[in-house]
């Protein structure tokens, strides 16, 4: 045979084959493919949800103490939601336990209500919104409920706003509410407010008290304002003593 | 050189046609196969071999119009051949030539036939019998009482046998090239059919009686008439043998099941139910993917479940034999016991292990038993295996099971023997509690340890057995710094705010000596750094060890 017809031969053969071996796939692949496609899964997983702004609202009047709790303390990392928003949230918050504080326990170490403990967290969360939330807190130092306006004031003393020094020493002579005293007093410390020194001195006779009883079976009486007005007017240079009775004495110079 | 010119566009034409490589290599080095099954069942007339009743009957009834059906419709038949489905659409054409009824003739009679069998493609592209099996049953209970005797047939059998492929046929053939692509699956295979069982006819009044009694192929049959009797004759032989033969044509997409029923030339019921596929598949269905298994609350503690398997073909599911994981503590109980085979299986532990170790992921397994080699047993299934939180039926019996098997864990950093439950006798925000004064060398778990908390100080967002962990640290935190700095008891001269924190410690822990709450925290500086501490719990370090339902582990993916 020739060569050329040899090539011939072989290409001839090429091309049969092909031709037989896509028919023989062609005999076996449709029944398999609709097997192939009924056996295709049709749902695809939901999304895992988030906790959005209204679902955070609702939690902020549970019953369930822990709840307000887990959600003041949560509320100044949620930068998903507009400062504003969480602002407004938080002094909604205030409001609701001022004028109908939750009755709970308060957990294991504290010295001070459940509710006031609340109040402290929606404080310092409404401090740590940041930047953008401080226009809110401003406008709700105008507020016509004094709490809402007290714990306004109190949350840009937390966001080192120096510009409400006279509002917090305010606080710390005319509040009826000891807890916004005693933090009144540990800002005024804080922020380092020497024309709050008279004040302070005043304050180390704060009538506020609380009852305590710790692990180590101790049990005392509690002065916070006076305790965080001691320490404010050390922080500030003052020296302060406190006496075995459980006064305090400023040394005079 | 004319044939050089010629050489390289053919080569070009050849190297554009061939197929990738790839592909030439991909032809199956085993042929390829399709396997399937084929259920038959016959009800009426000559639907069982044997009989002097059925025999009478269907010879002298049904027997006749047959034969006129077959004579006025086979020249016609030949001619619609092309547009008949199978044996169903012939039987039906056939039988409208005589519009006569003779199912209504008393034959009780019945064959069931089961088929499964592997087709391997041929040389010419069709599918023909590789191996297969039939199992069938049959019966026939033909009673006919009249005026001066009666008729009688009491005849059982079954059995099974393999396919011969040189004597049994089966084919499936495609036609890809029709408007719509079909299939045509054909079936005939003959196998034996003993029958044991006796038949009798008394005539007469009773005056004559003749009787068969058959055993396989053991055939002895006497009679009596007119006061004489007849010697028992007896013929000895092999058994008799049954032809099951049908066909259907159908579009393709209705080729992995199907199934009909019509009459027969003799107006027998026929039932055909078939399935045909290209693989053999077979999953566990139950439990499913990502299951969980979570004990009842009462005690002892029981999981009462069942397994299910699914196989293509269908019919091969209830061959799945299936194999339970062991659970330390548990004793398993299945339905059925011995073996525990079935397309669906019951089980049943019963008793929770001592050790949380005992739970977690668990494998079950199936496989086939008779069909084994045909079908690839189905992958093994986890689920996992979960206590009741809140229930008490632990081994213990006492604690809740989270603090039981919890306190097994790493969540318990190493203080098992120390943590005690205090349960109820806690206020409901308490977590836990630790008392110098009565308790120095154990600390207490609260029922809120098992829950979500926020921590009061820092913030930090737990939940279940990462509550557990955090509070154990919190409080071993206070049994650790108490213990230590006031192994004589508490002593108010070296601590002059009351914190319980010495004085000489104060500064180098972050606190201020003279200061209760240094950071007007609400909560002493004890009470504070105890908060700091609970954040070195790492979040998540014991999710693994966490078979709680609710728990880590508990939801379903």
């Amino acid at each position: 045979m020739s060569k050329s017809r040899c090539v011939l031969l072989i290409a001839a053969t090429c091309l049969l084959l092909a031709a037989c071996g896509g028919r023989r796939l062609d005999w076996t692949s449709a029944a398999a493919t609709m097997t192939a496609i009924a056996a295709l899964p049709t749902e695809t997983p939901a999304p895992t949800a988030t906790p959005n702004a209204d679902a955070l609202r609702g939690l902020l009047s549970s019953e369930d103490w822990q709840d307000r709790q887990a959600v003041a303390q949560l509320l100044p990392t949620r930068t998903d939601i507009a400062a504003s928003e969480r602002a407004e949230m938080l002094l909604a918050a205030v409001a609701t336990e001022v004028y109908g504080p939750i009755e709970a326990d308060a957990p294991n170490g504290a010295y001070l209500s459940a509710s006031s403990l609340l109040r402290l967290s929606y404080t310092r969360s409404l401090g740590a919104l940041g930047p953008d939330a401080l226009a809110a807190l401003r406008e709700a130092m105008a507020s016509e409920t004094p709490a809402v306006a007290e714990r306004a004031v109190l949350a840009l003393g937390y966001a080192g706003d120096r510009s409400v020094l006279p509002q917090l020493r305010a606080l710390l002579t005319d509040t009826d509410d000891g807890d916004v005293r005693m933090l009144a007093a540990f800002l005024l410390g804080e922020l380092r407010d020497r024309d709050a020194i008279p004040a302070l001195q005043q304050a180390l006779e704060d009538g506020y008290s609380v009852y305590y009883e710790g692990d180590a079976d101790v049990a005392v009486t509690l002065y916070p304002v006076r305790e965080q007005a001691f320490g404010a007017l050390r922080k500030l240079g003052i020296e302060v003593q406190r006496l075995e009775d459980g006064s305090y004495a400023v040394r005079q110079p | 050189m004319r044939a050089r010119r010629l050489l390289l566009p053919l080569l070009l034409v050849a190297a554009v046609s061939l197929p990738p490589a790839a592909a030439l290599q991909a032809a199956p080095s085993r042929p390829v196969t399709y396997e399937g099954t084929l259920r038959y069942s016959v009800q009426g007339a000559a639907a069982s071999p044997d009989g002097i009743a059925q025999a009478m009957l269907v010879s002298t009834i049904s027997a006749p119009v047959a034969l006129a059906r077959l004579y006025q419709g086979l020249p016609r038949v030949f001619s619609q051949l092309p547009s008949l489905a199978g044996a169903k659409d012939a039987d039906e054409f056939l039988r409208a030539g005589i519009n006569v009824d003779t199912s209504g003739i008393p034959v009780r009679a019945s064959y069931n036939g089961f088929i499964d069998f592997v087709l391997e493609q041929a040389a010419d592209g069709s599918f023909k019998l590789l191996s297969g099996n039939v199992r069938w049953d049959t019966d026939n209970t033909t009673r006919l009482d009249y005026d001066s005797g009666s008729l009688e047939d009491n005849f059982h059998g079954q059995g099974s046998e393999p396919l011969d492929p040189a004597a049994d046929a089966i084919t499936l053939v495609f036609d890809f090239k029709a408007e719509t692509p079909t299939f045509d699956l054909k079936v005939a295979i003959d196998h034996d059919i003993p029958m044991q069982g006796r038949t009798s006819w008394t005539f007469l009044g009773g005056v004559g009686s003749i009787w068969c009694e058959v055993n396989g192929g053991h055939e002895v049959c006497g009679g009596n008439c007119c006061g004489e009797v007849g010697e028992p004759s007896t013929t000895d032989g092999p058994p008799d043998t049954w032809s099951i033969s049908y066909s259907h044509k159908g579009p393709i997409h209705t080729m992995q099941h199907g199934s009909e029923t019509w009459r027969n030339l003799l107006d027998a019921q026929v039932v055909a139910r078939w399935e045909v596929t290209d693989e053999c598949s077979a999953t566990i269905d139950e439990p499913a993917e990502g299951d969980t298994l979570t004990y009842e609350e009462d005690s002892p503690g029981v999981i009462d479940r069942f397994v299910a398997g699914k196989t293509v073909p269908s019919a091969w599911a209830g061959d799945l034999v299936w194999t339970f994981p062991d659970i330390s503590g548990a004793e398993l109980v299945t339905d059925p016991t011995d073996p525990a085979k079935g397309m669906m299986v019951g089980f049943t532990y019963t008793g929770m292990p001592s050790e949380n170790s005992g739970f977690g992921n668990k494998e079950f397994e199936a496989s086939f038993d008779t069909v084994e080699g045909t079908c690839e047993d189905p992958e093994p299934r986890q689920a996992r295996v979960l206590f009741p939180r809140d229930a008490k039926n632990n081994p213990g019996g006492s604690e809740p099971n989270w603090f039981y098997y919890w306190s097994q864990t790493s969540a318990a950093q190493g203080h098992e023997a120390n943590i005690v439950y205090l349960g109820p006798s806690c206020r409901p925000t308490w977590m836990g509690y630790f008392s110098l004064a009565t308790d120095p060398g154990n600390i207490h778990l609260c029922e809120s340890a098992r829950l979500e908390d926020s921590n009061s100080v820092t913030g930090r967002y737990t939940e279940g057995i990462d509550t557990f962990a955090s509070t154990v640290r919190h409080e071993w935190q206070h049994l650790t710094d108490l213990t230590g700095w006031w192994p004589d008891g508490y002593d108010p001269a070296r601590d002059s705010d009351g914190d319980q924190i010495p004085n000489d410690l104060e500064e180098s822990l972050g606190f201020d000596d003279t200061m209760f709450d240094t950071y007007a925290s609400g909560f002493n500086d004890l009470e504070v750094r105890a908060y700091t501490a609970e954040d070195e719990w790492a979040l998540g370090t014991a999710d693994s060890e966490d078979w709680a339902n609710p728990g880590k582990q508990s939801a379903t993916p």
